[in-house]
């Protein structure tokens, strides 16, 4: 059993008080530990990594790659070699959209996404398309919010190069069914890239079970620092594609006509990277451990049975995404209410959630909506908060109906 | 004529300083929404939207008898009100007026939280483009002539040719 209480008293935010925070989605907060460990980076340890041969900066690198083990083992990849750090899901995707896409992707080629995809797992494969005259595929959802997943059968074809999916959705909550999809697409020899900027807080995820090519994600999510993030790939594709950026730290020699690249995974890790936030990733995923996956997964779904529960009971209360397999967040608006008014009056009762299109228009043109309110989960979150927000929700609808 | 921009100004910032608290100034802010007129036919292009990722706004405008006269609306009631409160400063007012014009009563008013980054695409956007319209619409001052304020900053950014 999850005790929120203790939970977070580890979160200097909530010390202050007052604030009701339903945006995890977008951002979680940070435990004592995490902000200790950057802390710490920066007034015992600050050096930079995989450089100099001084003591704090083979301390510092090794460090580093003791977060780099972390997520190894946090997501069950086959080695340490698989995990590129990254500055969040969006250059994760980037990465693959323009180095696996531009040595692998040419002109009528296909790429199928979902139209249930965050902004950035659209816009990076769109430009790919541009570039390389290729054609971007989508495979659409119904109004309960699952994935049309017969549809992928018209759309997989020969040409088919690529399929970018997320594993759950940002505004509709449904965890989708990746497995199967990347059994099917492995089966005509497709790579399958998942978006799991919204899944990893949330479930347990194993690369090597679900057998993906690339598996995203940030750090912010999932109570690290900001500006940080990871591309988990196969060693097999890592090794085949062409460096991101270059520069520094991922060049084994350098002459003025030509370079070697270092291998993987520093071959993608040109510059200085994000070496505090990178740190505070462990210090992340030993917090979300030593609470228990399994544990964290039972409370949220029983508070998001809850609020839906709760919302339910109020009228004109309408809910986007109904799956069986849901979490994390829950999506609605009021009847006769602009999302936009909801999220200013909610903010003044200091209740956090976001309202807007969520960096998913196509989920919102699929309802026919100009956004939604949204309410989004974290293990810290209790009854309370959703009592409180239902509260508000009568107060808006007195104020603005 | 410039001192009746900062008399409506000093007029709003009165009214919104009787008000109780954040209820009140929401339900005074949505009240103008209600009231705020629809807006006739044609409003609702691509060119005249300004759209953040919270609530759409569209504005136009015309210069009619040397006056600008805006058209504006949201698809939000708080935005809506706020537009009626920043119509009834700037409306039908010379464009010289509207370019030199300080709007302090945003600042002195609840009115400033809604400026902040994460909506500045909506509301320090309307006002931007209304500054611009209304300057684009300056030396054509006394022509009595119906001028759209659209055209007139394609004109500005040069793609009208030099007609200015």
């Amino acid at each position: 059993m999850i005790d929120t209480d203790k939970i977070r008293s580890d979160f200097p935010i909530f010390n202050n008080g007052g604030i009701v925070y339903l945006d995890n989605a977008a951002t979680t907060q940070k435990p004592e530990q995490v902000l200790t460990k950057i802390d710490k980076y920066y007034r015992e340890l600050n050096s930079n990594i995989h450089r100099g041969e001084h003591y704090l900066s083979r301390k510092a690198s090794v460090e580093y790659e003791e977060s780099r083990t972390a997520v190894k083992k946090f997501i069950n990849a086959g080695d340490e070699r698989e995990v590129i750090f990254t500055r969040g899901t969006t250059e994760a995707i980037n990465l693959i959209a323009r180095c696996y896409g531009d040595k692998y992707v040419n002109e009528k080629d296909e790429i199928i996404i979902s139209n249930m995809e965050h902004h950035s797992n659209i816009v990076p494969w769109q430009r790919l398309c541009k570039r390389n005259r290729a054609v971007l595929k989508v495979l659409p959802f119904n109004d309960k919010g699952d994935l049309l997943i017969d549809r992928l059968e018209d759309l997989i074809t020969e040409k088919t190069k690529m399929i970018a999916l997320t594993q759950v959705s940002n505004v509709l909550g449904t965890v989708n069914p990746i497995k199967k999809i990347i059994h099917r697409a492995h089966s005509e020899g497709i790579p399958v890239l998942i978006d799991g900027a919204q899944s990893i807080q949330h479930l347990s995820v194993d690369v090597g079970d679900l057998d993906c090519d690339f598996f995203v994600f940030s750090g912010h999510k999932m109570y690290a620092s900001t500006g940080t993030g990871v591309l988990y790939g196969k060693e097999k594709w890592l090794e085949k594609l062409p460096p991101y950026e270059t520069g520094g730290g991922m060049v084994k020699k350098v002459s003025l006509e030509k370079s070697k690249f270092e291998d993987i995974p520093l071959k993608f890790e040109a510059g200085t990277p994000n070496i505090a936030g990178i740190l505070s990733f462990k210090a992340a995923i030993d917090y979300i451990q030593n609470i228990g996956m399994k544990e964290i997964k039972k409370h949220e779904e029983k508070i998001s049975k809850y609020l839906t529960q709760e919302l339910l009971k109020l009228k004109g209360v309408e809910i986007y995404g109904n799956s069986d397999e849901r979490v994390g967040v829950v999506s609605f608006n009021l009847d006769g209410i602009h999302p936009y008014d909801a999220g200013v009056l909610l903010d003044r009762m200091k209740i956090a959630v976001r309202t807007g299109t969520h960096c998913a228009q196509p989920v919102m043109d699929h309802y026919g909506i100009p956004g939604a309110l949204r309410a989004s989960l974290a293990f810290y979150n209790n009854e309370e908060d959703v009592d409180i927000l239902i509260e508000g929700i009568k107060k808006v609808n007195r104020i603005a109906v | 004529m410039m001192d009746e921009i900062n008399t409506i100004q000093d007029n709003i910032i009165e009214e919104i300083s009787g008000l109780n608290d954040w209820i009140d100034f929401y339900e005074y802010l949505i009240k103008l929404g209600k009231e705020f007129k629809a807006a006739g036919e044609g409003l609702k292009t691509e060119e005249n939207l300004i759209s953040g990722c919270q609530s759409s706004l569209w504005l136009d405008s015309e210069l009619k008898n040397g006056r600008v006269i805006y058209r504006a609306q949201s698809d939000a009631l708080i935005t809506r009100g706020i537009l009626a409160l920043i119509l009834r400063v700037l409306n039908n007012r010379r464009p010289g007026e509207i370019v030199s014009s300080e709007l302090y009563f945003i600042y002195k008013t609840g009115l400033k939280e809604h400026l902040s980054p994460a909506r500045s695409k909506g509301l320090s956007a309307i006002l931007k483009r209304m500054k611009e319209q209304a300057s684009g619409f300056m030396g054509t001052g006394q022509t009595p002539e119906r001028k759209k304020g659209v055209g007139v900053i394609k004109e500005r950014n040069g793609k009208n040719g030099e007609s200015q």
